[in-house]
């Protein structure tokens, strides 16, 4: 049964008691989560919703055997969490996550609080409305705005960044990709006419530097608490059988094939599952985001796990049964869907897919403990893979020299713009699959990678010469402030 | 909307700085600060090095060592904040891998050079960094690894000391040396010292190279 | 693969380099059957591998991050006898007697006869010499008429097409690559654009040390200008962005450049074009296949002097031999490969040596253009190691009435400090200050110093930020007896490996004698301190020219940019192929790449090689 109540207003008035905000989580793995905890974390996230600046520490409890970094790690982990569950919450706002359906829509889904990046970026630059949702292509008369999830199937919805290749499930689908951003990177994208690559390339975008608004729990004057940039990228597994359907947050999807030449192509109507979820956040004292991952347990196994044959019975990209199977190949080509297949591959091909680092224990004790928080929901099948922070804080933290709007990133940072990201690597392995690793640049990392995203601005006329001080006029370029999704503009 | 999330029994009143602002330069008063506060069993993590493993305190004095040598400062051989190095807050931690290569290789030398360290910081020694320098110099030994040090910190490469005293002699051979890792390769000295950046390796993004690099000190290699 | 039956296809390709890729696409995205057979390793899923190699290679030569591998764990060179499908490398181009010694076949996969060492390298592996730097550089409209224009020199001959025949497929060639720069800025020397036309993306920005170049040459007098015999002596030299398909921008999918000064021998984020880029979308197409680690050793011709069969020997394993029967074939595997496979093959006529070779200039007419060095310190930081490895250049100086007596030239600004020049930096300066060793020649005084500490920094620190480079591409001629034939020694699938005879002719000479005044100049107005090395005397590649009553030794290194070997020309009785890069012999048959073209000017190779891939692309999907 569809959830069907209207969502909640967003941005509840946050709370001016700092002793509110305080939660404690016991990580003891030999004790269980009691009902106080459970209340007390998922009543405090109903009330505030997602963390809007991370509060994290390098001290730990006395006589703490880790480091600071592992200290810090878990502050952060922590916090991914309850990012997690705050977006994944029922869009209602009244309905507690562990009261939820595996079809019941989650705040993210819900047009109010988050926006696909399709319906940004349209064709020809034109102005997008927040509330305006257009139905994919060719589904015009299938889709459900209340209750359908749109998607239009460009490359990037089936082929991952960089053309690095499709993930095809043990069913032979092809598993699916999606971008959303908040109101606060929509508002900011709108100002500017960034939505457009005529404006981006215009006069008036070539001195703009781009400086999407940072999360702050409690701003200068007293003003409310905001969240800043929020940016969520998702995986999708198509779901055929209904005991799949259990196992996984489910939405109804209709969804358009690619389109080649002017006629409609045609629109296939799926229940998708999530397998995937990333979530970038941009704070006051992370100027280069926090950088979250998220996964369904049952997509992959580890490399450990499978030499010491602790296997499960199944997997969404892996068979066990395959010993000879080539690990973490990509699929024959052609990759791009055929219309006539829908969403089947053409050949039997399966990605059979090992993830390549593991988790680290103190990761995968806080899932334990979140899972225990959410058990009875479908929310207790997902884990949380790591969050990538920037670790050298003041770096992190630190505003250009020259006066300017808030935040203010400083884009002048020297040899490290990425300002330390920790852990070095990080890859979910349905959205980062081929390029899991520790090779340096060459391998997935969210910070190093993301660093490197431009915009279709040109340097202005005078960037050549030199300024009041002797030295060229640039400051900065077309640097995008970590984020692929204005490369997207058309 | 606001949080403050706190996973273990002691919870910092929310509003308070992160602690990363403790400490900064390296002294004296340090090296001790660092001695209580290996003995008061806050580890730096797991190690990997099976035989004779260095325990916290060495780890310190290996980076007072390196920063004396290399003339980059203690805080940002240990980065992002040596004071915090303690305790680690090192995401790439090169300095443990530098370690545990030398350790495998020249154990007991290494273990002189770290003495010469420590006893080069005992009062009333005015300049420790001159006066470590001055005696890993007094003899062969110790100079060559030194110097062996010094290009791994710098280049990520490992020059062997008998290679190093034979290039001195007459008609010497080709250089040879080794790459220890990719990530050595990346996290070389001599790159910053230059106000650049590993070829193949850059952190930053379009268009820095049409501006003047930031600062030598302390951008790039500390005060 | 079952006896007598071969894989069949419309189009039949040799290679999957920079002509091969976009042929394929071309004749793909056209729905015709394709077929590329190539002698190395597959695209890879990612670039791990490659980087790792590079990162930990001691050696980071161009071939460092590709297979086969250079050296093994032991830092010996490879036995070529011994690789299945092997390839240069500038190691193997030292002194006789050592380490590399040029002359000697088991460390050497070219067989070098001399008089002088051929010392450009190519990668065989699929995506072709990826190693390359970028460089996207229209040829001067004066380049393609060398014997009408300069009718004393006897060597040179014209192109059968001219500037404006390639105008259009330039275009072509930059949107398909991904070329950035600005039009005004490329206008020189007679390069001309259709009145509309734009490149994709706009400029790469300048570096600091370009900067410091084009400030030094702002104002010269004529006087100190004479020397290049330009047809006025100029009283500015100007230093120009150079086109490069290195995005500026997000194209196709890839992110812009980040600075990682490591163009050579790999981009790590892949803001530089690859032929991988190319291969996958021709593979997208569902009409081309590529068959990996399969070495075309054969050309077969039948009735009517078509092209009835190639034979290749595949070493993926299993082994096997087997053929590719198509309707139309090319050869696209580089100006050494290419006449390799052409000697190999057995012509109908007796008396002609070679498929494709009744003009008996298979092989003849190696070029390459020699690369003239030379370094120093500037008096101030240029702040080198930062931004791609060459953003700006000069090529004002590509033609004018010298070019009667002399090779022209076209500078390159080296971004990359003395990486390139001094066989490794920075570990050579460094090895230097910490060893007490002189390498560089900087560390002259007496006692050498060995420093530590902050002594240390303040001397490298001091060192490094003026590092500066300079090269020099010098135009060379095409000379009949620079030529690749085929030796008696084999390689690991006992096929014979290409035998090399190389010399730089008097008027080659001659233009790195300019290149050197030039160098001169330059270093003068910068007022850097010149620390080029004094060529040692076994050095191969060295030579010494009378300069201003002096002897002054020089030496020259290779630019990558293998030409001429199966030359274009408007007769068969003196070329290879026609303007439509069609063998006159062969009717079915057609040779792609830089091989074709009849000189070299000054320009790099790899855009006209794509502008006439796309060209002879579509003349081809017409007769399939």
């Amino acid at each position: 049964m569809h959830d069907l109540v209207p969502a909640n207003p967003p941005n509840p008035a946050p709370p001016t008691d700092p002793s509110k905000l305080r939660l404690t989580l016991d990580l003891d793995p030999k004790k269980p989560v009691d009902a106080a905890t459970r209340d007390s974390i998922l009543n405090n996230i109903m009330e505030t919703g997602i963390p809007c600046q991370e509060t994290v520490t390098g001290n730990g409890p006395e006589g703490s055997q880790k480091t600071q970094l592992e200290h810090r790690q878990r502050g952060f982990d922590f916090y991914s969490w309850l990012t997690f569950i705050a977006l994944n919450s029922p869009a209602d706002g009244r309905t507690r996550i562990d009261k939820s359906l595996p079809n019941t829509k989650t705040k993210w889904e819900d047009r109010a609080n988050f926006k696909q990046l399709l319906d940004v970026m349209l064709l020809n630059g034109e102005e997008p409305e927040w509330d305006k949702k257009s139905p994919p292509p060719g589904c015009e008369s299938e889709f459900k705005p209340e209750s359908d999830m749109g998607i239009e199937m460009i490359n990037e919805s089936y082929d991952q960044p960089f053309k690095t290749g499709p993930l095809i499930d043990q069913q032979g689908n092809y598993g699916l990709f999606d971008i959303l951003m908040n109101k606060e990177m929509f508002d900011y994208i709108k100002q500017h006419k960034l939505y457009s690559k005529t404006e981006q390339q215009g006069e008036a975008n070539s001195k703009l530097k781009v400086d999407f608004p940072a999360g702050e729990n409690f701003p200068k004057g007293g003003t409310p608490g905001h969240p800043g940039g929020i940016i969520i990228k998702v995986s999708w597994k198509i779901l055929d059988s209904e005991a799949e359907k259990r196992k996984f947050h489910t939405v109804d999807a209709v969804i358009s094939m690619p389109r080649h030449g002017p006629e409609k192509p045609p629109c296939l109507r799926r229940t998708l599952g999530l397998v995937g979820f990333h979530v970038m956040h941009k704070t006051e004292t992370r100027l280069q985001w926090i950088w979250t991952s998220f996964e369904h347990v049952d997509n992959v196994p580890e490399q450990q796990e499978i030499k010491s044959r602790k296997l499960k019975r199944s997997y969404s990209f892996y068979n066990p049964a395959c010993t000879t199977c080539p690990v973490n190949q990509t699929p024959p080509r052609p990759w791009e869907p055929k219309a006539s297949l829908g969403l089947k591959f053409h050949s039997p091909f399966k990605s059979q897919i090992v993830r390549r680092t593991p988790l680290t224990d103190d990761t995968k004790n806080m899932n334990k403990k979140f899972q225990e928080i959410v058990r009875g929901t479908v929310w207790e099948n997902y884990m949380l893979l790591s969050t990538q922070w920037p670790s050298d804080f003041n770096c992190a933290r630190k505003k250009a020299s020259e006066s300017g709007p808030d935040p203010n990133t400083d884009l002048e940072k020297e040899p490290d713009m990425n300002c330390a990201p920790a852990p070095t690597f990080l890859a979910n392995s349905t959205l980062e699959t081929y390029s899991q690793g520790d090779s340096p640049l060459a391998s997935s990392s969210c910070m190093a990678c993301h660093g490197n995203a431009t915009s279709y601005q040109a340097a202005p006329r005078d960037a050549e010469q030199p300024g009041p001080d002797g030295k060229p006029n640039f400051k900065f370029f077309n640097q995008t402030d970590f984020t692929f999704m204005l490369e997207k503009a058309r | 909307m606001t949080h403050s999330p706190h996973p273990d029994a002691n919870s910092i009143p929310h509003g308070e700085k992160e602690d990363e602002a403790v400490g900064g330069g390296f002294t004296r008063r340090g090296v001790l600060a660092g001695a209580a506060a290996a003995t008061a069993a806050v580890s730096i993590g797991a190690i990997d090095t099976p035989a004779s493993a260095q325990t916290p305190e060495e780890m310190i004095v290996f980076v007072q060592l390196s920063a004396a040598l290399t003339g980059i400062a203690a805080d940002k051989l240990a980065a992002p904040n040596f004071a915090a190095a303690v305790r680690n807050s090192d995401p790439v931690d090169i300095k443990r891998d530098y370690f545990a290569w030398v350790n495998q290789r020249h154990p007991a030398l290494l273990r002189r050079l770290l003495q010469i360290a420590r006893d080069s910081q005992k009062p009333p020694a005015a300049d420790p960094a001159k006066a470590i320098i001055d005696k890993v110099n007094a003899a062969p030994d110790t100079k060559y690894l030194g110097r062996s040090i010094v290009l791994m910190w710098y280049l990520g490469a490992w020059y062997e000391p008998n290679h190093l005293q034979e290039l001195e002699r007459p008609n010497p051979p080709q250089p040879k040396f080794k790459v220890i890792s990719s990530k050595a390769y990346t996290q070389g000295w001599v790159w910053r010292v230059a106000q650049a950046h590993p070829m193949g390796f850059s952190e930053m993004q379009f268009g820095y190279w049409a501006r003047p690099p930031s600062l030598l000190r302390p951008d790039f290699i500390g005060n | 693969m079952a006896a007598g039956s071969c894989i069949e296809c419309d189009v039949a390709i040799v290679g999957a380099g920079f002509a091969g890729a976009l042929v394929a696409n071309e004749l793909g995205k056209a729905g015709k059957e394709v077929v590329i057979l190539e002698a190395g390793d597959p695209v890879p899923v990612n670039i791990n591998d490659y980087m790792e190699r590079f990162y930990k290679a001691s050696a980071k030569v161009p071939e460092s991050p590709y297979t086969p591998e250079v050296v093994d764990a032991n830092n010996n060179l490879f036995d070529p006898s011994k690789v299945n499908a092997g390839r240069p490398t500038v190691l193997s181009l030292l002194a006789k007697g050592g380490f590399g010694d040029w002359t000697d076949p088991k460390q050497s996969y070219l067989i070098q006869k001399g008089p002088r060492p051929f010392a450009s390298t190519y990668d065989r592996v699929a995506g072709g010499t990826q190693h390359w730097l970028g460089t996207c550089l229209r040829l001067v409209p004066a380049d393609f008429k060398m014997k009408t224009n300069y009718p004393f020199l006897p060597q040179f001959v014209d192109w059968p097409i001219g500037y404006d025949d390639l105008n259009d497929w330039y275009g072509k060639a930059e949107w398909e690559l991904g070329v950035s720069a600005d039009v005004q800025e490329q206008a020189f020397l007679g390069i001309k654009f259709p009145d509309t036309y734009k490149y994709p993306m706009p400029k790469i920005p300048r570096s600091l040390v370009d900067a410091a170049v084009a400030q030094a040459l702002r104002s010269l007098s004529k006087d100190e200008t004479a020397f290049l015999e330009m047809e006025t002596s100029p009283t500015e030299i100007r230093v120009r962005n150079l086109p490069a398909a290195r995005n500026s921008q997000p194209y196709k999918g890839r992110r812009a450049c980040a600075g990682n000064t490591n163009c050579i021998p790999i981009c790590p984020i892949q803001a530089k074009y690859d032929p991988t880029i190319t291969l996958n979308e021709a593979t997208e197409t569902g009409h081309v296949r590529i068959f990996d680690r399969h070495v075309a050793n054969e050309i077969v011709v039948g009735e009517n002097g078509r092209i009835s069969q190639i034979n290749f020997m595949r070493y993926a394993l299993p082994r096997a031999n087997g053929c590719v029967k198509a309707k139309i074939y090319v050869i696209a595997a580089n100006a050494i490969e290419t006449p390799r496979l052409l000697l190999m093959s057995k012509h109908p006529d007796p008396k002609v040596n070679g498929v494709a070779n009744s003009s008996d200039m298979v092989g003849r007419n190696l070029m390459d253009h020699p690369y003239y060095v030379a370094w120093g310190l500037t008096p101030t930081p240029v702040y080198p190691y930062r931004g791609p490895l060459i953003t700006s250049g000069i090529g004002d100086l590509c033609d004018g009435p010298f070019r009667n007596k002399r090779g022209a030239f076209r500078v390159d600004i080296g971004n990359e400090g003395w990486n390139f020049v001094i066989g490794g930096d920075p570990n050579v300066t460094t090895l230097d200050f910490v060893n007490g060793m002189n390498a560089t020649t900087l560390n002259d005084g007496s006692p050498r110093k060995a420093l530590f500490g902050r002594e240390l920094v303040e001397k490298l620190g001091d060192v490094f930020t003026r590092q500066f480079r300079i090269g020099f591409l010098v135009e060379q001629t095409p000379d009949l007896e620079n030529r690749v034939t085929l030796s008696e020694i084999r390689d690991g699938l006992g096929l014979r490996r290409p035998e090399i005879s190389y010399n730089l002719s008097d008027y080659t000479r001659q233009g790195i004698v300019a290149a050197y005044r030039m160098k001169n100049l330059l270093f003068s107005k910068m007022g850097v301190k010149d620390c080029t090395k004094e060529v040692a005397k076994n050095e191969p590649s060295r030579f010494e020219e009378l300069i201003d009553d002096k002897i002054v030794p020089l030496s020259y290194g290779g630019a990558g940019h293998i030409m001429g070997t199966c030359r274009m020309g408007s007769k068969k009785d003196n070329s290879v192929v026609n303007s439509d890069q069609q063998s006159w012999d062969h009717d079915n048959l057609y040779l792609l790449g830089s091989s074709t073209f009849p000189t070299g000017g000054t320009a790099n190779p790899t855009l006209t090689i794509a502008a006439l891939a796309l060209r002879a692309a579509e003349h081809i999907a017409k007769r399939v």
